[in-house]
């Protein structure tokens, strides 16, 4: 790798390119306006109106106004950063639209930098699930064909980077174009099984120019199955999201007195994340290829409906005929995975309480979930169970949607009856890699733990009764 | 999602009314929303192309309309009218430049303001290079550097603004100094500095 940013600066670029409606719409980074400026030019005309940027208000996801004023300052302390030139600002106009992107030029060092900002809209979360099943992308291909697009020709150094699905845009078109010459991908999810089957010859030949650069606790470079090098740093913790903000473009930045920024190195992937990684491959290496395509619609449906606050879409996504097969398929193996592999619920019980969940019930649920019967049981039974919870005063809210919603117990019936014909550790959840496609993943790899216990079962079964023929023949 | 996607086909066909009626002759064609829902927005963003005769978009990069709900109307509003008058308002630019006594190689306008259907009727290029209304003007001249003495960068700026000034120019004014004529505009830039008015 040649690059001549800094990691700091790199997670200062990819947070410019999140910036939005600073003080006004000059505030914008991403805008056409901004093109053949510096990027000082850009933070002295947003902070030109920086009594305009409110220090509460969210700016973008998870980042207020009194943060980007923070990410300003440092960026206008580095010459470095100031000087480069906003060469063009992308809209990507082609399918649903919506993605930005933006090549900056750092004239220190002949630098040509393509910025991919992180998901826009619906319509790249639905790209984002459609990663499950699809190879590639249709984002990721019009990421390609604009980043194919610009002249490059004069640069002696090229460099793309990005966040979240900028950092997936980033290392795809590392992967299929050899001009590239470095990528740093930050918290950016992976590439499904056939992708790392399919293109095998061009991982191995272009890993090595890509660096991941995650935070400890990001809950998105877990997905699929990531490529290049790993590395974790702290995440800082605002408290106002939760567990959330470990996605955030600026939860790597640390700021000292004198507003200089810092990121630092993590000893490791926390651990809660290395789990639910190996979670979710194991499920979506188990499930048939001929549903992935509604299970990724399903999964779409209910991150939108959750976008857009809407709860009965929400439900629906799981109790409604479209996708109650597939949302019941995850729940059933979720949770009979926590059946085989217990320290998930710690985890997810940690994950929930840092969101300020009651996770009080928790155990109880656990308990029930961990029995089929005890779930068909619950779901058969939605008055008594309605009639229970009154009786532990249990919220009337909770109380009020259950007698409301009385499908979710139909559908508890559903999960418990798939959860018998699940094996959750049939397949491995480590990432693939070019060298272990169609490997131990692709086939009925390992004979689980359980499988052999039936099996040992039944031999000392036979053992037992052949001795006991002998014995009575004897 | 679902019943949203039925609803986002009857916003999709508003809007491509929308712009069709307030750009006669022109033809649109909206390719995807990101809803305010899930965003730091107040307003949802509309991605459209422009079309030509053989319904070929005319833009690389996509278009951008804002919808607002407001109370039971839906109001939009966007910035193609940037399209019909930056070349009217780069030629007053390269104009008063020349009266200034430097050469501008080239002029690129942009706005940052958008306007609904009423906002932009009998709009001129004039009214809003001197902010009779006020789109936000960005305007980026570029000037021959062979032709000018490093010392006197410094005086480009004040004579420019002076210029303008005169003749009632608003906006934000960046001038880049390049090398010569055929300069790159990024690669072989020798001064640049800005000014508002």
């Amino acid at each position: 790798m040649n690059s001549n940013l800094t990691i700091e600066e790199i997670v200062l670029i990819n947070n410019l390119l999140y910036a939005e409606n600073l003080g006004g719409p000059k505030g914008t980074f991403l805008s056409p306006g901004q093109e053949m400026k510096t990027i000082g030019d850009y933070v002295k005309g947003t902070l030109k109106n920086s009594d305009l940027i409110e220090d509460d208000k969210e700016y973008s996801t998870g980042i207020t106004g009194s943060e980007y004023k923070e990410i300003l300052a440092a960026v206008n302390k580095n010459q470095h950063l100031k000087d480069m030139i906003i060469m063009q600002v992308h809209i990507e106009s082609s399918d649903a639209g919506g993605g930005r992107s933006a090549l900056l030029y750092d004239p220190a060092y002949n630098e040509a930098i393509v910025g991919f900002k992180g998901t826009e809209g619906d319509a790249e979360w639905i790209d984002n699930l459609s990663g499950l099943c699809r190879v590639p992308t249709a984002y990721q291909q019009s990421a390609l064909d604009w980043y194919r697009s610009l002249d490059l020709s004069g640069y002696d150094i090229i460099t793309v980077t990005g966040h979240s699905k900028g950092g997936n845009k980033s290392k795809f078109i590392t992967l299929m174009d050899e001009s590239v010459d470095n990528c740093f991908a930050m918290d950016g999810q992976g590439f499904n099984d056939e992708f790392i089957k399919k293109y095998a010859s061009n991982i191995r030949e272009y890993q090595d120019k890509i660096l991941n650069i995650n935070a400890e606790s990001d809950f998105v470079n877990i997905l699929l199955n990531d490529v290049g090098k790993r590395t974790y740093y702290l995440g800082t913790n605002f408290g106002r999201l939760g567990f959330v903000e470990n996605h955030c473009s600026n939860a790597l930045l640390f700021f000292d007195d004198q507003g200089d920024p810092s990121v630092w190195k993590a000893q490791k992937q926390d651990k809660r994340m290395s789990d639910l990684d190996h979670m979710l491959n194991s499920f979506v290496r188990s499930y048939p290829s001929g549903k992935k395509e509604m299970l990724y619609n399903a999964l779409a449906n209910i991150i939108v409906c959750a976008k857009n606050n809407d709860s009965e879409g929400i439900i629906s996504s799981f109790t409604g005929e479209k996708y109650s097969d597939n949302t019941a398929d995850l729940l059933a193996f979720i949770l009979r995975y926590k059946e085989e592999k217990p320290e998930i619920m710690a985890s997810l019980q940690e994950i929930l309480s840092q969101n300020g969940f009651d996770t009080a019930m928790l155990g109880v649920i656990d308990f029930v979930t961990n029995h089929e019967l005890l779930m068909e049981f619950v779901g058969a039974s939605p008055n008594s169970i309605i009639g229970l919870l009154r009786l532990n005063n249990a919220p009337k809210e909770l109380v009020s949607f259950l007698q409301n919603h009385r499908e979710l117990f139909d559908f508890l019936i559903l999960t418990a009856s798939k959860m018998r014909s699940i094996d959750p550790t049939k397949y491995r959840g480590d990432d693939m890699t070019p060298d272990t496609a169609g490997g131990w993943f692709s086939s009925f790899a390992r004979r689980t733990d359980r499988g052999k216990k039936v099996l040992i079962a039944a031999l000392i079964f036979l053992l037992i009764l052949f001795f006991l023929f002998l014995f009575v023949v004897h | 999602m679902d019943q949203n996607n039925t609803e986002m086909k009857i916003k999709t066909q508003d809007v491509e009314a929308y712009l069709c009626s307030k750009y006669p002759g022109q033809r649109f064609e909206v390719t995807g929303c990101t809803p305010m829902a899930g965003t730091a927005r107040d307003y949802d963003e509309w991605f459209y192309n422009a079309l030509d005769a053989d319904g070929n978009a005319t833009n690389e990069s996509s278009f951008v309309a804002k919808g607002t709900p407001d109370g039971e109307n839906y109001e939009l509003t966007d910035d193609f009218y940037g399209e019909l008058i930056s070349d009217e308002i780069a030629r007053n630019i390269k104009r008063a430049t020349s009266e200034a006594g430097f050469a501008a190689i080239d002029v690129k306008v942009s706005f940052w303001e958008q306007f609904g259907s009423d906002e932009v009727k009998d709009m001129s290029a004039l009214d809003v290079l001197t902010g009779k209304i006020n789109a936000g003007n960005d305007i980026k001249v570029f000037l021959d550097g062979s032709e000018l003495k490093p010392s006197s960068y410094d005086n480009v700026l004040p004579a420019l603004e002076k210029v303008f000034s005169q003749k009632r120019f608003t906006g934000d004014y960046y001038v880049v100094i390049l090398k010569d004529k055929d300069a790159d505009p990024a690669r072989e830039r020798l001064y640049s500095d800005s000014f508002t008015l």
